[in-house]
């Protein structure tokens, strides 16, 4: 599967992994960024606006490309 | 019989709703210690129990990765609560599932409440209420906060898991559960007994890196932390699979209905144009508030104080004691607000006739702000220029607010969420961002010279303010500002929770700042009253005239700025200066010294060490500041 950043996303995707430190890790999966899950990116400039589970989060693009997307996910 | 319950859950889920839908109006609010993160205690009686509530600052999880989240899990641990009640917002509850997996990991009993249900149903959310309490081995809640809906179902479930025996902890695939059952072994033994009961949350924390229970990552042996890191991400993934599992079972939507950005989100991300339109409203806000601050909080009192209170509470003191040290201490030697240094004349008139109005109206405004959504959406558009200096977007309405008073500036750091970040802005506003009262004088000395020396002296200030930032981003240890919010959706304000949030702090300045305030308008009388003043003035004025070329009685004026740097500028009116002189006597009083109500604030806030270490860098810089415009004057004549 051809996966990509978030920061390049436009539109729809699923995240397929989420790499960086462990911390970024688990900070990411504990604000819902779990593989498997579908998001649709809203704004992809100077920091990324997306939407997940009927949620909007604003993060930064430096975090943001640790979030890994495609069009399923990696087990 | 008293039941301790602890609320949690994510930012904005409505957890302060529910809790003062719960508490009604006795809820306390406090640091917690050695921090200033706000903690909310309040109670609750319901079928002959008492219910001790605590609200905690939101959290994303258990591991912290900020000062409140850290607060958030310390509170846990230290307050051994009965029930655990996470608020989940039934609009996103799959993305909640992860915490309250998380907090089935404690052993405590916990109710899942899924607020806004009526959003969610609006969205054609179902959530199967008893597939989801059976799923997790918990009471499930549906509620509508807002509209007091669920409450009664809500008390009774809480009884109803505080009577539970028996706790399920989520259960992970056979190898981790067997490195986990080693890892809790192994921790058990060496446990004190307070956290004998958390045992397999603390084995379970050790391997995530909870930095909350680092002192006890000796109780494991080296050969086990080998396997960390594998062990850690293998359980963050397979706790947000059950989330997921448990979701796909428990929750239906007919149809996933996207949601739809306001085009006032999209500007406000947008870097140029969010900045400009963020920074017009911004100041249009905050200066109309701090319009009404000067009239309500400044000038109306000031009349009331000076025709009626003051010579009213001097007769009085004036029949006790017509003179001597008490006198002088209570109500001074000279009349007037500034002059006379007593307790209850200077005391009572800056604490309820300045401070106390214009922190009034800035938490109100703060409350509408946080509770209508827009701070999250400035925080986003000022995040990338703030964070060169060390701060997060979050910072700017504290910068802002510190313009109309740096006392009200330095508490509403308070919405800051690290305490690098609190400190900093704290420090730069103290040090450069003139109160309101003090812009007016600088703008009177120096706006009879030429209107340059006004551009000048903020472009100083900004300079300065900047070039600290930066090295203090750099110096300082602490968490890096990333920014990672969740943009909640546009709310109107609820008036009862705003007055009872304003009220909680409020009170919480009357109890800890107050005192601080009169103990050093208290020192600052004693200090006149002994002649230690003059003694400081005189001893200070080589380095007047030697290094910053000004004339030796500006010592005076600096030596009052300590107690209000308003008069401290007003008083340079006097002097025969030069413009740049002039534009070096303002710098160096807005730089030297916090004025006596910050010192106060910064005291109760920060503490003695750290507000001894933010005079050390004002004296240290405004000497440099100071000497090197004394150079330039010299030169330019």
């Amino acid at each position: 599967m051809r996966t990509q950043p978030l920061t390049i996303l436009r539109g729809y995707g699923i995240v397929a992994r989420v790499e960086g430190s462990s911390e970024e890790f688990r900070r990411l999966l504990s604000l819902g960024f779990a593989p498997g899950r579908k998001i649709k990116s809203h704004v992809n400039g100077s920091v990324v606006v997306v939407e997940i589970d009927n949620s909007i989060l604003v993060i930064d693009h430096q975090l943001a490309s640790k979030i890994m997307v495609g069009d399923r996910y990696e087990d | 019989m008293k039941i301790k319950v602890v609320l949690v859950g994510h930012p904005n889920v409505g957890k302060s709703v529910i809790f003062n839908n719960l508490t009604g109006l006795n809820a306390i609010i406090s640091n917690y210690p050695g921090t200033t993160v706000e903690v909310y205690r309040g109670r609750a009686r319901w079928k002959g129990f008492t219910i001790e509530l605590v609200d905690t600052p939101g959290t994303y999880s258990l591991v912290p990765t900020t000062q409140a989240e850290e607060v958030t899990c310390r509170v846990i641990l230290e307050e051994r609560p009965d029930v655990i009640v996470h608020v989940a917002d039934a609009t996103s509850i799959r993305r909640h599932l992860y915490l309250t997996l998380e907090l089935l990991e404690l052993g405590v009993p916990v109710v899942l409440v899924a607020n806004q249900i009526d959003r969610a149903e609006a969205l054609e959310i179902k959530i199967r209420e008893e597939e989801l309490g059976r799923l997790l081995n918990i009471p499930i809640v549906v509620c509508v906060a807002t509209k007091k809906i669920g409450m009664t179902p809500l008390l009774d479930k809480i009884i109803e898991a505080y009577k539970r025996s028996s706790i399920a902890y989520p259960r992970y695939s056979k190898r981790i559960e067997r490195y986990l059952d080693l890892a809790e072994k192994t921790v058990r033994e060496k446990l004190p007994s307070r956290l004998k009961h958390f045992s397999r949350f603390t084995a379970v924390h050790l391997i995530l890196g909870n930095r909350v229970l680092d002192n006890l990552a000796h109780t494991i042996p080296e050969q086990l932390k080998v396997e960390f890191p594998e062990y850690s991400r293998q359980i963050i993934l397979e706790r947000a699979k059950m989330a997921d599992q448990i979701y796909e079972k428990a929750v239906s939507i007919r149809e996933v209905k996207h949601l739809k950005l306001r085009k006032i989100d999209y500007i406000s991300v947008s870097p140029v144009f969010g900045i400009t339109i963020m920074t017009v409203l911004t100041l249009l806000v905050t200066y109309s508030i701090l319009g009404v601050i000067h009239e309500i909080g400044h000038r109306i009192p000031s009349t009331f104080y000076h025709n009626f209170y003051e010579p009213f509470i001097r007769k009085i003191i004036e029949s006790v004691a017509p003179q001597g040290l008490l006198h002088d201490i209570l109500i001074g030697e000279k009349a007037g607000i500034y002059g006379s240094l007593g307790l209850l004349t200077t005391g009572v008139s800056f604490v309820f006739f300045m401070i106390l109005p214009s922190i009034l109206f800035l938490y109100l405004v703060l409350g509408i702000l946080e509770d209508l959504g827009l701070l999250p959406r400035i925080a986003i558009s000022f995040h990338r220029p703030l964070r060169k200096i060390g701060l997060s977007g979050d910072a700017t309405m504290p910068l802002v607010a510190g313009t109309g008073c740096s006392i009200v500036g330095v508490l509403s750091t308070r919405i800051l969420r690290s305490d690098k970040e609190r400190f900093t802005a704290s420090l730069l506003q103290v040090l450069g961002i003139p109160c309101m009262a003090q812009q007016v004088m600088i703008w009177h000395i120096l706006g009879k010279y030429d209107l340059s020396y006004i551009s000048a002296f903020y472009l100083l200030l900004l300079s300065i303010v900047v070039t600290l930032g930066i090295v203090l981003n750099r110096i300082t240890p602490g968490e890096t500002c990333i920014l990672l919010l969740e943009l909640p959706p546009w709310r109107k304000p609820q008036l009862r929770n705003l007055l009872k949030k304003t009220y909680a702090r409020v009170l919480s300045f009357l109890k800890t700042g107050v005192p601080l305030v009169f103990l050093g308008i208290f020192i600052a009388n004693l200090a006149y009253y002994t002649g230690a003043i003059a003694l400081i003035a005189r001893l200070f004025s080589p380095i007047m005239s030697n290094l910053l070329k000004l004339p030796s009685e500006v010592c005076i004026a600096l030596v009052v700025s300590i107690l209000r740097k308003d008069v401290a500028v007003g008083i340079l009116g006097g002097y025969k200066l030069t413009p740049f002189q002039a534009l070096t006597a303002v710098t160096i009083i807005t730089l030297s010294f916090p004025c006596v109500g910050s010192l106060g604030i910064m005291l109760s806030e920060f503490r003695v060490r750290r507000t001894l270490k933010v005079i050390a860098i004002m004296l240290v810089t405004s000497l440099v500041v100071g000497s090197l415009l004394g150079f330039l004057s010299s030169i330019l004549g």
